[in-house]
């Protein structure tokens, strides 16, 4: 299935509980979202359950800075 | 004291005594610090009696500050840095520090003012010191009468949630550390070769133990100030770690990535070292392909130490465990484990009764269930306790419900662990309310009253909860759960 950033934002709202309108495109996972490291590896393997995007595409921890960050990276080719 | 099993003779000023993902200091740096707080804390004379509350996320205020107070003769009683208003108070009331040192804020919370509300409102006096970014230290002191001091020598106390959410004290004293820190040495096989990565935090008995492990006998050990899985990939990519230690869910979490993107992490591992959680023949799946490497397991609790080991993991489930060297074993009617362990606990903090409830001449109760194989082997087969164990860390359902009951619509609460790939366990709370309760609402309450590895990562809300015998049914749940019938 093609990963586009509103499935990528109903993901994050299931996994870590939080409303779908608070999770938007700029939204700091840190910051904003309270998602603490091992529920971003539980998203990270949803996402990749989910939609077979593969791992090795996020590079660096600014890949996971944002909701935003997260989609250019797990979508570019 | 511990001062002196650190800065022993034999150590060079110059020779790296802590590291952390980012940073690495020296023992005369470490020395220097640990003089520095025990400067501070002399104003205060005699600290024998004396409870000093570390809530400090960074490693080396944290560690300085814990051989300073030991230094003085005084309790330590570390505390994390993760808890909320809720499990901080409760912690804070059962050990009443009459010194805290934490920061002023981190991830978001204001520890300090937490600190100050609490001090102000248990009108006694406490003096709280704080630092900032800068690492620029402040005194706030709370008006009232001292707490009273302890008449015995208490050298830690440890912080757990109990198993009805009303937390417990572990007093571990000098002669037990030494005891955790030969059943390290003698389990592990660690060398001054070595490059360890530890993934355990530094406040939990556990944590303590490997540091002072490290700490004195010169190991090169890691241990990162957050679990931060991209980080640490990023550390152990740079440098050459040959040992491994952590949890079934943190080692799971970094070998899914190093899977897809970097096996030559993986392939330079010499051992990697596995507690705290149960090891699931799921996870012993995960371990393929690591043959080049030692898989050891080991089974510990705070209250006595390392008391298992498996030297190959694979073979948990054909052979059974072995009992690390100087521990005693025996299996009660209803198969309880009882061990006897010379890094025993000397009690629980202001709870006699509950210690003679556990610990009867030196014989533990541990709550977990096992048989003997034969031959001194044994195996575990589940927990009397109710307890979680997400990600590591223990979460007790109590804690939890009492928490979900603070919402006025809830009138009845249950909280169950149930199997999850990278958690280990996940926390299941179910509700019953007379009216729907928007979930928001629970999350947010949760999120502001506990740490966060504690906070549900499901609620239902359904019209009863099952019952059997006069109490809630968990099983049924879980099978409710399972089977999709909420």
């Amino acid at each position: 299935m093609f990963l586009k950033l509103d499935h990528l934002r109903k993901v994050i709202s299931e996994v870590a509980n939080i409303p779908l309108n608070e999770v938007q495109e700029h939204s700091s996972f840190k910051d904003d979202l309270g998602i603490d490291s091992l529920q971003m590896v539980n998203l990270i393997l949803e996402i990749h359950t989910k939609f077979g995007v593969e791992l090795n595409k996020i590079k660096s921890n600014d890949d996971l800075a944002t909701v935003g960050s997260m989609y250019i990276s797990l979508t570019r080719d | 004291m511990f001062y002196n099993w650190v800065f022993d003779e034999e150590k060079n000023e110059n020779k790296i005594a802590l590291s952390t993902l980012t940073n690495s200091y020296t023992y005369g740096e470490l020395k220097k610090e640990v003089e520095k707080y025990t400067k501070i804390l002399s104003n205060y004379g005699d600290l024998k009696g004396t409870r000093t509350a570390l809530i400090i996320p960074s490693i080396f205020t944290y560690v300085s500050l814990f051989l300073a107070v030991n230094k003085l003769g005084g309790t330590v009683v570390p505390i994390s840095h993760q808890f909320r208003k809720h499990d901080l108070t409760s912690v804070l009331q059962l050990t009443q520090p009459h010194i805290v040192f934490t920061v002023n804020q981190h991830d978001h919370i204001s520890h300090l003012e937490l600190l100050k509300n609490w001090a102000d409102e248990s009108g006694k006096q406490t003096i709280v010191y704080s630092y900032d970014k800068n690492e620029d230290w402040a005194v706030y002191l709370s008006e009232g009468e001292a707490y009273e001091k302890d008449e015995e020598k208490i050298d830690v106390i440890g912080c757990s949630s109990g198993s009805t959410g009303v937390p417990k004290g572990i007093m571990i004293n000098m002669e037990s550390w030494r005891n955790w820190i030969s059943q390290i040495e003698g389990s592990f096989g660690v060398s001054k070769n070595d490059l360890i990565f530890s993934t355990f935090p530094l406040n939990s008995p556990y944590g303590i133990a490997w540091a002072l492990t490290s700490l004195k006998n010169g190991l090169k050990i890691v241990f990162p100030e957050s679990f931060d899985v991209f980080k640490i990939i990023h550390y152990l990519k740079n440098n050459q770690c040959n040992k491994i230690v952590a949890t079934p869910s943190a080692y799971n979490s970094l070998n899914m990535f190093l899977q897809k993107e970097d096996r030559s992490i993986l392939e330079r591992l010499e051992r990697i070292m596995i507690s705290g959680e149960p090891i699931t023949p799921g996870f012993i799946e995960s371990l393929k392909g690591m043959d080049h490497c030692k898989l050891t397991g080991c089974y510990g609790i705070s209250e006595q130490g390392i008391l298992l080991i498996k030297e190959d993991m694979r073979e948990l489930y054909e052979t059974g465990w072995d009992l690390v060297k100087g521990i005693e074993v025996r299996i009660e009617k209803d198969r309880e484990l009882v061990f006897k362990s010379p890094a025993v606990l000397k009690g629980y903090y202001k709870r006699p009764d509950l210690t003679t409830e556990v610990l009867v001449e030196g014989w533990y109760h541990t709550g977990d269930l096992g048989e003997l194989l034969g031959n001194k082997k044994i195996q575990i087969i589940g927990r009397k306790k109710d307890m979680i164990k997400k990600g590591g860390q223990q979460v007790i359902p109590g804690e939890v419900e009492q928490v979900l009951l603070k919402h006025k619509d809830v009138k009845k609460v249950s909280v169950v662990g149930v199997s999850h790939p990278t958690f280990g366990e996940k926390v299941v709370a179910f509700i019953v309310g007379d009216k729907l309760i928007a979930q928001t609402e629970l999350y947010n309450l949760c999120k502001s009253e506990i740490a966060k590895y504690k906070v549900p990562d499901e609620i239902h809300q359904i019209k009863d909860l099952p019952m059997n015998q006069g109490k809630v049914d968990k099983l049924e749940l879980k099978r409710m759960l399972a089977e999709g019938d909420l």
